[in-house]
This record gives structure tokens, C-alpha cells and sequence, in this order.
């Protein structure tokens, strides 16, 4: 966790020094905003790591666990599911239909909130 | 008979195509996105082809104009887009999770869906070609007003747009889904320094990506606005700017450029360390390089638009020059690691070495097109054909063959024939340079790209002659490399029970579990003391000299 909260900080200085040398440098706006949205993403992921400092921890970051315990919790997992190939043909559809043929684009979104909702219910 | 036929059913669920379309398991996921991305290699290879054939001899005319617009569009389309980086992306799914010590995925059924909503849209910006006016023509950058409604009216420009949207839609998921099994998901003791380079490259790839699409995403559907509500975003009439365009498209391209070239750098690490058997030089440099290379990568995108006249050239001059660092400290890093190691010249790593020397060349040729007054005379010419064919070419694609005999009996439990390696790699490594070295010299001597065919210029002919049958050769190259792994497959049975190792000198995770793993990876995890946990599994008596 203290690395992740560590690495992200760094990034957001990183992007905030650039936008600033950036900004001073050229007075261009655009690119500015560019690079202030990158300082922003950052600081939205630092906020919400250092947020959950407390309640959150890593296997990964217990050196000394025994590292036969690995994976217990997400073995559980099936490995198969019909749902994430509809839910592609169904994303694919609406977002092509909608462009260029509107009656599939919404017989696809239908098909794609089926889909969602089969999906739910499989995982839980 | 009702019993045979459920059975065959259950069969055709258990091991047949069904239970590929329905896998969510990483490591299958990640062989269809390594298959997938070969499938485009070999389409957009063909297309390569069709390209050297045209431009074989001055004023030829193999191919239409508008045909040759579009069979480069759809070369470079599904060379970036299609299959360096969607291999990465499937080496990646295979990988991560057993190189962290996990059983899977933190995401299964979204790893699923990235990779099919990956299929559809490569297919879509294929489908072009079955339409009325063919496919996408206005290069993979998609400039305006090259592709506004008014230069580019047929529908294949849509799909091919729709058909990017898609591909970004999957690549960003990936990298969510990856990020979170980075962070999350490692086993007990496998603390982030403890993690391998490789994945390292990939996480930061990721966050590369989480930066840098958003961008695509803007640009790709400005041109939807554009060409269907008549949004006139980049027509300089109305208001708009055309240059707005190339703008969004490089703050996403240039970061692009590493996100495909990281993970690359990870697989050769990797490969470095395990035949050289000796432990990774430098390992927080390495790491560190690949945070320096991601952030500088973020503020260059201007230096693909100085001759627009419209952006601050020093700035982003200085700052493409100072990527040169980063990537310095990774070949020294790879270089010591070699310096005194048991070096074993398999054919993994005569791929990684071809790949330090083909992309020093693409990477000092990047250096001198960041100096403007460099830039402003070989802009548009085939000097930046060659030196980015140099970083994705002899880059990438040599450090994804490398990976793919390195981690072929990992993932297949076979390893493929050395002899045939070695034959694969030579060829590839003399076709190579005999396309691109000319193409160089044919861009200094001021020959512009993207044309569909040339005057007769001392030397040109000649020139653009040796770069088709180094076509040619990469061809036959990539024929060496399937009928290698149709002949490794015929004598498998032969090579069974593959080792947990079958290299000698793993280090990482991957290495102590079987060839190929099972479902969920590991029957039992090895003690995570260091940042080699097989080879410390293997040779305990080295154990007290891995880095920790």
C-alpha cells in the first residue's frame, strides 16, 4: 500500500511540475489542460489510496506470510461464463449501430442490458 | 444416442472451440490474445508486402492509388493497434498472474470481454474492405481533414473509427484489470520489489494507458461528431482546427509508442537475466527507467507537429531528448547484467540481442528527429519511416519472438527447434535491415512517404529494389517460424515431461510451477525470500545470493 500511495504521489508531482514548466514555458492552454488532467488523475487515486490506508492491506506486502495461503480467495473464481462474449457482441453492436444502423444500435442496447443483468445474477 | 450426444456436447463445453468462447481463465485468455495478435501480424505482413511490391521499381502500378491508401492505413493499423501491443497485452494476461503468484486475473469475466471486444473491433476496421468504398484510407493517424466526411465519405472509414473505439474500449479495461492484479493480488512475500521487471513494464504500460487513451477516445469521437452531426470540430472555416486533431491524437500516439515498447523492454530483461544466469543488474533502475521513460513520454507529443509551425519546439525538443536518459540507464542495466554472465546464445537471446541493436539505431535516430532543424528537413520522408520501423520493428516484434521461444514451452510444454530458432532469427535479422537501412538512406535523400510510387531518381530504384526482397526475407522468415512450431508440436511427445525450467536459469515465479501450469497456476507456492523465487527453488545453495 505505501508504495502504491508513494508511486502515484510521485506521478502527481511528476504531472504537476510538467503542466507548470509547460504552462510558464509556452502559455499555451491546451496542452495545459492536457497535462493538468493527468496531475488531477493522479491526485484522485492518491486521495482514495490514503484514504483506505488503514483498512486495506496486501498478502503481497506481508513478507513474512507463509506463501502457501496465495490466491485462497480468488481460486473460488469459476473459469468460464457464456456472459463476457455477449456482453462484447452486444457492446459492439450498439456502439456500431448507433452509427450506422439506429434500429440495431437499439435492439443492441436491449440485448446488452439482458446481458448485464444475466451477468449480475451469475456473480452473485 | 441420447447419451452419446450429451456426451460429445460435454465435450465440445469441456475441451472443444465452446470452451474457448467462454473461457475467462487468464491464461487462456492471454493465447487467444497472443493468437489473435499473430492472426493480425500475418494480414498486416501481407499488407507490408503489397506495399514493397508497388513501390519495386519507379511508376509501378500493381495496385490502384486508393487500394495502396488503403492497404498502408490498414499495415500501420494493425501493426500498432492489432498486434504489438494486443500481444503485449496477452503475454501480459499469461504472465501477471504467475509471475505475482496469483491464480488468476482480479477481473476474470471483464479479461473476457477486453479481449473479445479486441476481436470485433479488429474486425471492424478490416470490414472496411467489404464495403462500398473500401476501407479507412487516410493513414493509421486518421488526420483531418483526411478523414472528415468530405475527403473520406465511405462507411469503411467509420468502422474503421468504430473499430479503434473498440480496441481503446479494451485496451483501457485491460489496464485496469491488470493494474488492480499488480497491486492487489501478489502472493504472501511477494512485496513490489520483489515483483519482476516484467511486470514492472507492464503496470507502468498500464498507467500509461489510463493517461493517455482518454485522448484517443476525445479525438475518435470528435470525427464521429464531425462526420455525422456536422460538428466542423477541425474546419478551419467554421472555427475549427485541424491542427486540434493532431493535438489529441499524439498526446495519446507518442505515449502509445511506449506503451508498446515497455512491456518489450520487460520481456528483454527477462530474458537477459535468464541466459546470462545471473541475476538482474540494476533491478531499481530498471524499474525507475520505466517510471522516467512513462512520465517524459507524456510531455513529447508536439515533436510529431513541429513543422505545423503551431507548437513550442524547444520545450518539446528538450524533452524527447531527455528520454534518452532513461533509456540509457535500461541498456546499461541489460549490458552488466550480461558483462561476465554464463551467456547461452539460444535463440531467445539472439532476439534480445537484435533487439539492443536494432533499437539503438531506431532510438539514436529518435534523438537527432527531436532536433527540429533534423526534423523540419526529413519530416514526411522515409528517414522517420525507418527509424520508427527501427523502435517497433526491430524492436518490439524482435523482443516479442524472443518471448515467444523463451515462454513457448512455459505456455505449450514444448520447446520449439533450436536450429530452426536460429534460422528464424538471422533471417529475420538480414530482411530486416536490408528493408530499413536503405529506407534511411532513401529518406535523406528526400524520397516522401506514404506516396503511391516515385520518379526515377539516381538511386532510388535500386534502393527501393533491396528493400522488396528484404520483404521478401522477412516472409520466408516468418514461414521458418510457423513450420518451426508445426514440426516442434509433431515431435512433442518426444520432449514430455517438460521441466518446470527447461531453460536452466529461471528466475522468476513462473519458473517453478509446471510446463504448462495448471488451472489455477500453482498446486504450492514456493517461500517468496527474493526477487528470483525459482531459481532459489531450484539451486538452494545459491539461495543466499539472490537479491532480496
Amino acid at each position: 500500500m505505501k508504495i502504491s500511495i508513494k508511486m502515484f504521489s510521485f506521478a502527481m508531482v511528476f504531472g504537476l511540475v510538467i503542466c507548470a514548466a509547460y504552462w510558464f514555458d509556452t502559455g499555451d492552454a491546451p496542452g495545459t489542460v492536457f497535462l493538468g488532467f493527468m496531475a488531477i488523475g493522479f491526485l484522485w487515486v492518491v486521495l482514495y489510496l490514503f484514504g483506505s490506508r488503514k483498512t486495506t492491506t496486501y498478502d503481497g506486502d506481508e513478507e513474512r506470510l507463509p506463501s502457501e495461503l496465495a490466491g485462497e480467495h480468488i481460486a473460488v473464481v469459476s473459469s468460464e461464463s457464456p456472459w463476457p462474449i455477449l456482453l462484447a457482441i452486444t457492446t459492439s453492436a450498439f456502439l456500431i449501430g448507433t452509427v450506422l444502423h439506429p434500429m440495431l444500435g437499439f435492439f443492441a442496447i436491449v440485448c446488452f442490458f439482458i446481458v448485464v443483468w444475466q451477468l449480475a445474477r451469475e456473480s452473485t | 444416442m441420447n447419451a452419446v450426444a450429451i456426451s460429445s456436447k460435454q465435450r465440445l463445453v469441456e475441451h472443444g472451440i465452446i470452451s474457448w468462447l467462454i473461457t475467462t481463465n487468464h491464461k487462456r485468455v492471454g493465447i487467444l490474445y497472443m493468437v489473435t495478435s499473430l492472426a493480425f501480424f500475418g494480414v498486416a505482413g501481407f499488407l507490408a508486402d503489397v506495399i514493397r511490391l508497388q513501390l519495386v521499381q519507379p511508376d509501378a502500378s500493381f495496385v490502384s492509388p486508393n487500394v495502396y491508401n488503403e492497404v498502408f492505413t490498414l499495415h500501420g493499423t494493425a501493426m500498432i493497434f492489432l498486434f504489438i501491443a494486443p500481444f503485449s497485452f496477452g503475454l501480459a494476461n499469461y504472465l501477471v498472474p504467475l509471475q505475482i503468484g496469483a491464480a488468476d486475473m482480479a477481473f476474470p469475466r471483464l479479461n473476457a470481454y477486453s479481449y473479445w471486444i479486441f476481436l470485433i473491433g479488429g474486425v471492424t476496421i478490416f470490414g472496411g474492405l467489404g464495403v462500398e468504398g473500401g476501407a479507412g484510407n487516410a493513414g493509421w493517424t486518421g488526420y483531418a481533414p483526411l478523414s472528415t466526411i468530405q475527403t473520406a465519405a465511405g462507411t469503411g472509414m467509420d468502422l474503421w473509427i468504430l473499430g479503434l473505439i473498440l480496441v481503446s474500449l479494451s485496451t483501457t479495461l485491460t489496464a485496469i484489470n491488470s493494474l488492480v492484479t499488480i497491486l492487489v493480488f501478489r502472493a504472501p512475500g511477494m512485496s513490489m520489489w520483489r515483483i519482476p521487471v516484467f511486470c514492472w513494464d507492464v503496470l507502468v504500460t498500464f498507467l500509461l494507458v489510463l493517461m493517455a487513451f482518454p485522448s484517443l477516445f476525445v479525438a475518435l469521437f470528435s470525427l464521429l461528431l464531425e462526420r455525422h452531426l456536422g460538428a466542423k470540430l477541425f474546419d478551419a472555416p467554421w472555427g475549427g482546427d485541424p491542427v486540434m486533431y493532431q493535438h489529441l491524437f499524439w498526446f495519446f500516439g507518442h505515449p502509445e509508442v511506449y506503451v508498446m515498447i515497455l512491456p518489450a523492454f520487460g520481456m528483454i530483461t527477462e530474458i537477459v537475466g535468464v541466459f546470462s544466469r545471473k541475476p538482474i543488474f540494476g533491478y531499481s533502475g530498471l524499474v525507475l527507467s520505466a517510471f522516467g521513460i512513462a512520465g517524459l513520454s507524456m510531455s513529447v507529443w508536439a515533436h510529431h507537429m513541429f513543422t505545423t509551425g503551431a507548437v513550442n519546439d524547444p520545450f518539446f525538443s528538450a524533452m524527447s531528448f531527455a528520454i534518452a536518459v532513461p533509456t540509457g540507464i535500461k541498456f546499461f542495466n541489460w549490458i552488466a547484467t550480461m558483462w561476465r554472465g554464463e551467456i547461452s546464445l539460444d535463440t531467445p537471446m539472439l532476439f534480445a540481442i537484435g533487439f539492443m541493436l536494432n533499437f539503438l539505431l531506431g532510438g539514436v535516430t529518435g534523438v537527432m528527429v527531436a532536433s527540429p532543424p533534423i526534423d523540419f528537413n526529413v519530416e514526411d520522408s522515409y528517414f522517420l519511416v525507418s527509424h520508427f520501423h527501427y523502435v517497433l520493428g526491430g524492436g518490439a516484434m524482435f523482443a516479442i519472438f524472443g518471448a515467444l521461444y523463451m515462454w513457448w514451452p512455459k505456455i505449450w510444454g514444448v520447446k520449439l527447434n533450436e536450429r530452426l530458432g536460429k534460422l528464424h532469427f538471422w533471417s529475420m535479422m538480414i530482411g530486416f535491415n536490408l528493408v530499413f537501412f536503405p529506407m534511411m538512406l532513401l529518406g535523406v535523400a528526400g524520397m516522401p512517404r506514404r506516396v503511391y510510387t516515385y520518379p526515377n531518381l539516381p538511386g532510388w530504384g535500386t534502393l527501393n529494389f533491396v528493400e522488396t526482397i528484404g520483404a521478401a526475407i522477412i516472409t520466408v522468415s516468418t514461414a521458418v517460424f510457423i513450420w518451426n512450431i508445426v514440426m516442434s508440436h509433431r515431435t512433442a511427445e518426444a520432449q514430455r515431461p517438460l521441466a518446470d525450467d527447461p531453460w536452466g536459469g529461471g528466475q522468476a515465479l513462473e519458473w517453478a510451477t509446471s510446463s504448462p501450469p495448471p488451472e489455477f497456476n500453482f498446486h504450492a507456492l514456493p517461500p517468496i525470500r527474493s526477487k528470483r523465487p525459482a531459481f532459489d527453488l531450484h539451486y538452494p545453495e545459491y539461495a543466499k545470493d539472490s537479491p532480496k
